[in-house]
This record gives structure tokens, C-alpha cells and sequence, in this order.
């Protein structure tokens, strides 16, 4: 009884200080060979904590789900590919309040170029 | 009683000097030619439905009432017209790409479906501008429409 006392409570004490990986770069699973690898890279780091299914916000996931973008109907996925271009265009994303939390969620310019012209060629190739 | 008075007073004057603040209400587009009115994308009733119900924040043609004269509504006009353009211009449809004008007619499907559109405040004003079911219907098929023509 000692002995498994002994074991125990540090194995708990030491748990209780240990934290699981940070929340903001949750990664893709089910999606996860679908984007590009540097694509897949931004949205992990940068996008992925609200936009999907664990996000704590419900107006970022009926706006945006990364796991499901790309089962959309054709003009629900070029709208919202659309959004995605526009919202990068004006700095809108990751959200002001987010990145000042959080300010390793700010995007570099190389991280937006990445994602908007992912965006662009993806919708652009649908309209045609 | 001098109380009231001057409380009355008061804010005549704070009511007299607010009108010399500028609103900021855009002033109406003569030229119209690059208006969705003008494309042979949507007539008729659906065209008369935009008109009524969107074109006065989502337009450079709007009915302004009486009201937007005056401070501080004309203050809240200026709120609403502003961002209802920066969102969506009718009068610029033909400056949108395709690809915007796809998204653009998402946002009218789910705009008006859920009833986000036109908004509660504007509601309470314009009665007539909102649609019922079988103007929201006629919308919706038209906004589907118009989308895949986009396509072609």
C-alpha cells in the first residue's frame, strides 16, 4: 500500500503540472493529406484552434471548418475561399483580440502570400 | 420648474449644435451604369424586391428619409450605409469578379434565408421592406440562378 502510495502521488503531482500541447497550433487530422504541406503548415499554426470543430467560437465555425472546406458544394467552397482571400486582404485574421493573446498567432507576410494564393488558384480553378 | 427649464434648454442647444457635425452620410451616385440594375442578370420582381429592401444601404441610389438630415440619426444612417457598402455595392456590381459575385450571392442565400437581412433596425421603419416566404423563395431561386451563370 506504501509502495503504490509512493508511486502514485508523485506520477499525479507531476501530471497535474505537465500541459497537453498548446492550443493554438491543434493540427488537422482527417484533412490532413489534403491541403498542400506549407498550406497545411499556416492553418495548423495559424487558423485551426477556432476553425474547427474543437474552436471555442461558434461564429468562426459557421464561417469556417478546414476539415469540411473542401466536401463544400462548388459556390458554398468559392464563397468561402472568396472570404478567405478578402478577410487576408484586409488583416482581418487571425482576429485582433486573438493575436494580442496570442501574438505567436500573428501571420508573417510569407504565411499570407502562402495561403491566398493557395486560396486564389483553388478558387479560381473551380470557376472555370 | 427652473430646473426643468434649463435642462430643456440645454439640450435644445446641444440638439441645435450637434447639426453642425458632420455625418458623414455618402451622397447618392448619379452615374449608375455599373449597377446590377443594369445587368440582364436580374428584372422584374426580384430586381423590385433588391430596390425595396437592400438598395437603400447596399447602393449608391438611396431613399433618404426625412430623418437622415438630422442628427444623431443621421449619424446611424451614415453607420449603416457605410458598412452596408463595404460589404456589398450594388451600383459596382460589374467591378466584383465572378468569384466575388459567387460569394456575394452565398451571402444573399444565407442573408435572407436566416433572416439576418434586412436588418431588425430597419425593419421597424420600412415594414414593406421585408420579404415573406414567397418573395424569399423567388430571391433564393434567382440568387441559384445567378450563380450559375457565373459558371459559364
Amino acid at each position: 500500500m506504501k509502495t503504490l502510495f509512493s508511486i502514485f502521488v508523485p506520477v499525479i503531482f507531476i501530471g497535474f503540472f505537465l500541459k497537453p500541447a498548446l492550443p493554438v497550433s491543434q493540427s488537422m487530422q482527417k484533412s490532413e493529406s489534403i491541403y498542400p504541406a506549407e498550406v497545411k503548415k499556416v492553418i495548423d499554426g495559424k487558423c485551426y484552434g477556432c476553425h474547427s470543430d474543437k474552436g471555442k467560437s461558434q461564429d468562426a465555425k459557421d464561417a469556417l471548418l478546414w476539415d469540411s472546406l473542401l466536401n463544400l458544394p462548388k459556390s458554398s467552397q468559392i464563397a468561402t475561399l472568396d472570404e478567405i482571400i478578402k478577410v487576408l486582404n484586409e488583416n482581418k485574421m487571425p482576429p485582433e483580440g486573438a493575436v494580442k493573446k496570442n501574438p505567436e498567432m500573428k501571420m508573417s507576410p510569407e504565411e499570407i502570400r502562402i495561403l491566398k494564393s493557395w486560396a486564389e488558384s483553388r478558387a479560381d480553378n473551380m470557376m472555370k | 420648474m427652473k430646473a426643468v427649464k434649463v435642462i430643456i434648454l440645454t439640450l435644445i442647444v446641444i440638439f441645435i449644435a450637434v447639426q453642425f457635425i458632420p455625418s458623414g452620410i455618402p451622397l447618392n451616385v448619379p452615374d449608375d451604369n455599373r449597377s446590377i440594375a443594369n445587368d440582364s442578370l436580374v428584372a422584374g420582381s426580384v430586381l423590385k424586391q433588391l430596390r425595396n429592401s437592400c438598395f437603400d444601404c447596399h447602393s449608391n441610389q438611396v431613399n433618404f428619409p426625412w430623418y437622415s438630415k438630422m442628427a444623431p440619426s443621421s449619424w446611424f444612417l451614415a453607420g449603416h450605409i457605410n458598412e452596408g457598402r463595404s460589404h456589398l455595392n450594388f451600383s459596382e456590381w460589374e467591378d466584383y469578379s465572378n468569384r466575388e459575385k459567387v460569394r456575394i450571392l452565398e451571402e444573399i442565400k444565407d442573408e435572407v434565408v436566416s433572416g439576418g437581412m434586412p436588418l431588425k433596425s430597419y425593419l421597424l421603419i420600412h415594414r414593406d421592406a421585408k420579404p415573406d416566404a414567397a418573395e424569399v423563395a423567388a430571391i433564393m431561386k434567382w440568387a441559384d440562378d445567378a450563380t450559375a451563370k457565373m459558371f459559364d
